[in-house]
């Protein structure tokens, strides 16, 4: 069975693409509509920029980036605040959908052949009626070492 | 009782800081009754208070030490550094106690009866011994110090009590960071004022601009402490390397009282504990082979701290064996820190710089006291991480000089806003010389040279970049009037080219996350009064990012009487054709060109072009320069202020700083001599022979 932290049974559900990913509940702060960002020039590619929420600097990352599904241009994007090591980081992405529990016995492992950077940055799936949904660890998503220069 | 444990600790902890530098100094100064008094004093405290707590282990290790003091009070024993030493192994065991009681508030396990044996035998002296140290003087010391005692089992002077109190660090850092959104706040409202021409806010926005200035300040002076604050253990530890080594060793602190953040107090402490261990265990030669090389056998270990330009200027310099640059070299292509190519070709400068890499550690032989892996490529994150910056220089035989650069303080800097490619950026004032508009002329007047391109500001060439380019950002048209900041960093001076200078302004230093921090060339970020983040710039990693650093420590910072004060030159080196290349002192150039070799002419047999509306006279810098039709040549221009005149070259090839040391003399004319210049024998071309050779040809 896949090891799962307590309280990871409610999870925020957000699209990227036409991928729906799951956050546990208690890594998210808040959801905001897109903000303006701040470039940070020869930073990381999945860096959007630095964004300020209530006096803290915040890190935007590009979902489509980092989790390499090509950007689509006309989307309303949104952004998941998730804490992580003491410090915010704000997911820009495309949609932000319901707070779906999960139920440990209908979390399945990973596909083996799921490619490199998926199985790095996922812990399991969830079959929903519309569709997969990818559980995220944040973690692992915000880990220097696995991201493209 | 809690509370009294607690005040206990507080002030045992200032009084044993004290306490190893003065056994020390003791050790130096024997007959110091008043220093011998203090540190009594510091022992009895600590006894007395913990046999009031019931610390029956603390008392007894305490109560010894004390009962030794007291015999070298009276005269009866000499401040012998074997005495000392027991001493200080006592005044270790006690910081040990300390410890544990502060982390588990009760008082550890364990046997001292070895110590306390140890320090009795000083008690019962032998009868030798006796005999030296009672002679006449004792009596009269025992004497003095009867008179004296009374007044030290009394409570001491009045301290200070009401003029001075103890505050909790956090509610320091909080009032920094509050004090740091108030400014923030105040930025808001200067600007929101700003957009009205008559608002009625005015009078009391300003107010409020003063109050917050006024108040800043004051909350950055209660969290200034001197810099000799992180000195406390370093005699400690000098004293020890050189009684285990048979080292003799002076270390000289100066500027103890210059005041810095506490923040960056803190980060200097390990960096100069672990540089002063490596001058004392590496750098200072033991005492034979300083005699046999002439010097005295006392080595030195200066330390001196200063403020320079709003920055804190730490130096640590010895009179050891400084450090052997072809050893440097041949350990980092060792490790694989760089190419042979490249350690063969930097300049010694630069190469000595290799220590502060990764992985480097030049002790040959690993000792226990320094030389654990773990070197100076820590003391570089460590000050880097802070916003400093260290550079190393050395003379071989005479010393080495380790030179850091540390903010005043870390949270709040003046800045100056700029935009390049529609973004704002900041730069911190500090590092900021002068700004310089740049219009179509003065664009044009930059002279490229390979990829690097060189600004002639005044009398210096100075590299500069295109911020923009820099950092890889799309040009947003091509505006007409630029501005050149001229920043320094380290020891040189560059430009960077900016569209505009928006504004400067008060800025609250925020910490970026760590996605965006493994670019190199941010300080930090902030949030501007509307909100928008911006970044901060770091000039001195820019300069190093885009390649125009040409810094250098001045190999002059080492004061060695022997050798008189050398500085780098920059020298511009050239190639004249068959792979011969030539310097020339990069001071004596007034501009460089690159000229097509069609626009080349000769006029009465003496090559000239057409430059700036009037003929500049060429000279080749010899017959192996060749002018190819469709090709251009590199001309060094000079200039001796009422005329100019040009070496034509094949080739422009570096810039390096070097120390000009003419080792052999020119055989033939045009050339001053030859010098190791990056590591390769080049001649040095002589001016004033070219230039009479260039006038000449102009009269005839």
């Amino acid at each position: 069975m896949i090891a799962m932290a307590e309280g990871t049974d409610e999870v925020v559900t957000f699209r990227v693409g036409k991928q729906w990913f799951g956050l546990p509940v208690i890594a998210v702060q808040e959801v905001i509509s897109h903000q303006q960002t701040a470039r940070v020039p020869l930073a990381r590619s999945c860096v959007a920029g630095l964004l300020n929420l209530r006096g803290q600097v915040v890190t935007a990352i590009d979902m489509h980036d980092r989790m390499e599904i090509s950007a689509n241009a006309s989307e309303s994007l949104m952004d998941v605040v998730v804490c992580d090591g003491g410090e915010l980081f704000a997911l820009v992405v495309d949609e932000v959908g319901d707070v779906v529990a999960v139920p440990p016995h209908t979390l399945e492992r990973l596909p083996a052949s799921l490619d490199g950077l998926w199985a790095r940055i996922c812990t399991g799936v969830v079959r929903l009626d519309n569709g997969l949904l990818a559980l995220i660890a944040v973690a692992r998503l915000l880990d220097e070492s696995s991201t493209r220069p | 009782m809690d509370d009294l444990l607690k005040d206990f600790l507080a002030e045992s902890a200032e009084n044993l800081s004290q306490l190893d530098h003065n056994l020390v100094e003791l050790e130096r100064d024997p007959s110091n009754t008043s220093l011998l008094n203090s540190i009594f004093r510091a022992i009895h405290t600590i006894k007395g208070t913990c046999g009031f707590l019931g610390l029956a282990r603390l008392e007894n290790v305490s109560h010894t030490a004390e009962s030794v003091l007291d015999q070298l009070r009276s005269g009866v024993l000499k401040a012998e550094p074997e005495v000392i030493s027991d001493i200080l192994r006592a005044v270790d065991l006690i910081k040990f106690i300390l410890s544990e009681l502060e982390s588990h508030r009760a008082e550890p396990a364990g046997d001292d009866s070895l110590l306390v044996a140890l320090l009795e035998q000083w008690l019962t002296p032998i009868e030798g011994q006796k005999a030296t140290a009672v002679d006449g003087t004792t009596q009269r010391a025992t004497a003095v110090d009867l008179a004296a005692r009374p007044s030290s089992s009394q409570p001491e002077q009045p301290s200070p009590i009401h003029s001075s109190l103890r505050v909790n660090i956090t509610l320091l850092d909080s009032l920094m960071n509050l004090a740091g959104e108030l400014v923030l706040n105040r930025n808001q409202f200067l600007e929101m004022v700003s957009r009205e021409d008559d608002s009625a806010l005015a009078t009391p926005v300003q107010q409020l601009n003063r109050i917050t200035a006024e108040l800043q300040s004051a909350i950055m002076k209660t969290r200034m402490q001197p810099v000799g604050s992180a000195w406390g253990k370093l005699p400690r530890i000098v004293r020890d390397i050189a009684r285990e080594t048979g080292k003799k060793i002076e270390l000289d602190m100066k500027g103890a009282a210059t005041e810095m953040d506490r923040q960056l107090v803190q980060a200097l402490q390990d960096p100069l504990t672990h540089m002063v261990r490596n001058s004392a265990d590496h750098g200072i030669e033991s005492v034979a082979v300083r005699r046999a090389l002439g010097k005295p056998a006392t080595g030195k270990i200066l330390l001196n701290a200063y403020h320079e330009g709003g920055h804190v200027i730490v130096e640590i310099r010895d009179d050891g064996k400084g450090i052997d640059v072809a050893e440097v070299r041949r350990i980092a292509i060792e490790r694989g820190i760089v190419s042979r190519e490249l350690a063969e070709t930097m300049s010694d400068c630069r190469a000595l710089r290799l220590v502060f890499e990764p992985g480097f550690s030049t002790a040959v032989e690993v000792t226990h006291i320094s030389g654990r892996g773990v070197g100076m490529d820590v003391v570089r994150s460590n000050i880097e991480h802070v916003g400093g910056a260290v550079d190393i220089a050395s003379v071989p035989g005479h010393g080495c000089t380790v030179r850091i650069q540390l903010p005043l303080t870390l949270a709040i800097i003046s800045s100056l806003i700029v935009k390049a490619a529609g973004e704002l950026f900041a730069f911190p004032q500090a590092s900021v010389l002068e700004l310089i508009r740049l219009g179509p002329d003065e664009m044009s007047g930059i002279d490229t040279l390979r990829n690097v391109r060189l600004f002639r500001l005044r009398d210096d060439l100075v590299p500069v970049v295109n911020l923009a380019d820099a950092l890889r950002l799309a040009e947003r048209g091509a505006d007409e009037v630029h501005t050149l900041v001229v920043c320094q960093a380290g020891g040189a001076r560059f430009g960077i080219i900016v569209d505009e200078v928006i504004d400067s302004q008060e800025i609250v230093v925020k910490p970026i996350g760590r996605l965006a921090r493994s670019v190199r060339c941010y300080a930090g970020c902030t949030i501007l009064g509307d909100g928008r983040v911006v970044m901060i710039i770091d000039p001195a990693a820019l300069a190093i990012r885009s390649g125009t650093d040409t810094s250098t420590l001045s190999p002059a910072a080492v004061e060695t009487p022997a050798v008189p004060a050398a500085k780098p030159d920059s020298l511009l080196l050239f190639g004249i054709g068959h792979d011969a290349v030539q310097a020339v002192p990069l001071s004596l150039v007034a501009r460089l060109e690159e000229i097509p070799a069609d626009r080349i002419e000769t006029a009465g047999g003496n090559l000239v072009v057409q430059y700036r509306g009037s003929l500049l006279p060429l000279v080749a810098a010899g017959p192996s320069v060749t002018f190819t039709s469709g090709r251009t040549n590199s001309v060094i221009v000079f200039n001796d202020g009422s005329s100019s005149f040009g070496i034509a070259v094949n080739d422009i090839r570096d810039i390096v700083d070097e120390v000009l040391n003419l080792e052999l003399v020119a055989a033939r004319p045009g050339i001053l001599g030859t010098a190791i210049i990056a590591g390769a024998a080049t001649e040095v071309l002589d001016v004033s022979y070219y230039m009479n050779r260039a006038r000449g040809g102009m009269v005839s």
